[in-house]
């Protein structure tokens, strides 16, 4: 059987565009171009936080209960962000530690996300729920496995946002939501002169945003 | 019935196997395997289970890859928080294909649906069961003599003490210490139906047999077995391709 997906989705061809080269979008395009990607959040992640959801019941009602918080709170900071441009890192951060405590208690010890951002940092801007989608992305396309756990991590350097993993790509289904780092590297070209980069190395993936 | 789960949230295994603790508590779940690494490692040392529960995409990869190491031919139910991947499943032995959160009513039509497959693909040896084990079988009391003819007169014979019945024109009874009688039944269907199943074996259109009686048995290539019986009167007998795992059981008890 040949691999079901060998689309590089985590690949070094993917250059940031520079910002002059990127055509002028009114903000309709804009808009369309955002709710396309905002929509794309997988619905395997619902359904299977649903079936942790359900285990937990029976077997962690308190983490149950957290767990069911955490998920509300997700979904609400997404729906509430669908029609905002840009979000304080802060609200980012916090909704994006509920979203990774998720995935820690569905992966276990498969799964690390480390948050390192000095408090100067926290009233930035950045468009939302971009973290989730580069997290999101990251244990899709990476072996999550106790064995050879995932790690994450979420820094500021230098006026920028650093996400980073150790590279350790597993065969997946479903290779069509490929587009999405395209099109926040276009999204973000709007929004700023200075671009979100993409770099792969044999051992990590990084992408580097710029705070606005 | 021994079931294995390929799951690689330990949250969701724990729930189908309580799942299946509610549901059929006659479940023997033989192990949870969270990568595909560790099925592929599982599927080496270890016979297949009659059941395979399988997520599709796992921690570490595809749970299609298995089938590229493996010849794996016990049914599979997929279970899948939510794609569309139904068609390759069902190449590859699935015989269902559950969303999570598993429904209940779902887990309890697809277990249904293995058992009807069970009973259809494992004929001769539920067959055999059944004969064996049945309480009506169980109970039965097999006749301990046979009336059988001898030069006009009747004797009576222990059936423990025949070797082989075998048809020809009339249905002679062999026993052990090689004596030859005629049996008062007119069909091998008769004498079928008295004997007990456990020691006495049909092993085709003219002949049946004593476990006691048999000698030894070798194969051909075309899969039929010769038996070589202890009675000089009837010293092989042919078991045809069909019928020889049948006899490789009855026999290997």
């Amino acid at each position: 059987m040949k691999p079901l997906a060998n689309q590089p989705n985590q690949s070094s061809q993917i250059p940031a565009t520079p910002a002059s080269e990127v055509p002028n979008y009114d903000s309709t395009q804009s808009d369309v171009r955002y709710q396309s990607l905002v929509s794309q959040l997988n619905p395997h992640f619902l359904f299977n936080s649903l079936a942790t959801l359900e285990s937990l019941i029976y077997s962690d009602q308190r983490l149950a209960v957290k767990f069911l918080s955490q998920l509300t709170r997700v979904y609400r900071y997404l729906l509430s962000t669908r029609s905002t441009p840009l979000v304080p890192l802060s609200d980012e951060l916090n909704f994006i530690k509920d979203y990774a405590d998720l995935l820690q208690t569905r992966f276990g010890k498969g799964l690390t996300v480390l948050i390192d951002v000095p408090p100067q940092y926290l009233e930035r801007k950045l468009v939302p729920a971009v973290l989730q989608i580069l997290v999101e992305n990251a244990t899709r396309h990476n072996i999550t496995d106790p064995d050879s756990p995932l790690t994450i991590s979420i820094k500021s350097i230098d006026n920028h946002l650093i996400i980073e993993n150790n590279l350790q790509k597993k065969q997946i289904l479903e290779p069509k939501r490929n587009e999405a780092l395209q099109s926040l590297t276009d999204l973000y070209a709007y929004f700023s002169s200075v671009p979100m980069v993409v770099e792969q190395t044999p051992e990590t993936f990084r992408v580097t945003l710029p705070l606005l | 019935m021994k079931v294995l789960i390929v799951e690689d949230e330990i949250l969701i295994a724990e729930q189908l196997q309580r799942m299946l603790k509610d549901i059929a508590p006659q479940t023997e779940v033989l192990d949870v395997l969270h990568s595909v690494k560790t099925a592929r490692r599982w599927f080496m040392q270890n016979p297949e289970p009659d059941l395979l529960f399988m997520d599709i995409q796992l921690s570490d990869g595809i749970s299609f890859d298995l089938f590229n190491y493996f010849d794996i031919k016990c049914p599979i139910i997929f279970a899948t928080a939510y794609d569309e991947y139904a068609i390759k499943a069902f190449k590859v032995n699935g015989i269902d294909y559950l969303l999570k959160p598993i429904d209940e009513e779902d887990l309890i039509r697809a277990l249904e649906k293995y058992k009807a497959l069970k009973k259809n693909a494992q004929m001769p040896t539920e067959l055999l069961q059944t004969l064996v084990n049945h309480p009506a079988q169980k109970g039965k009391l097999y006749k301990e003599k046979l009336i059988v003819q001898h030069r006009n007169a009747s004797i009576p014979i222990s059936i423990s003490d025949i070797a082989a019945f075998y048809l020809d024109q009339v249905i002679y009874v062999v026993t052990h210490d090689g004596q030859k009688y005629i049996a008062e039944q007119n069909t091998l269907d008769e004498v079928e139906d008295i004997l007990n199943p456990i020691e006495f074996f049909r092993t085709g259109r003219r002949q049946i047999i004593n476990q006691q009686a048999i000698e030894s048995y070798k194969g051909d290539a075309a899969g039929k077995l010769y038996l070589k019986l202890k009675t000089n009167h009837l010293s092989e007998v042919e078991i045809s391709r069909e019928k020889a795992p049948v006899f490789k059981r009855w026999i290997d008890r």
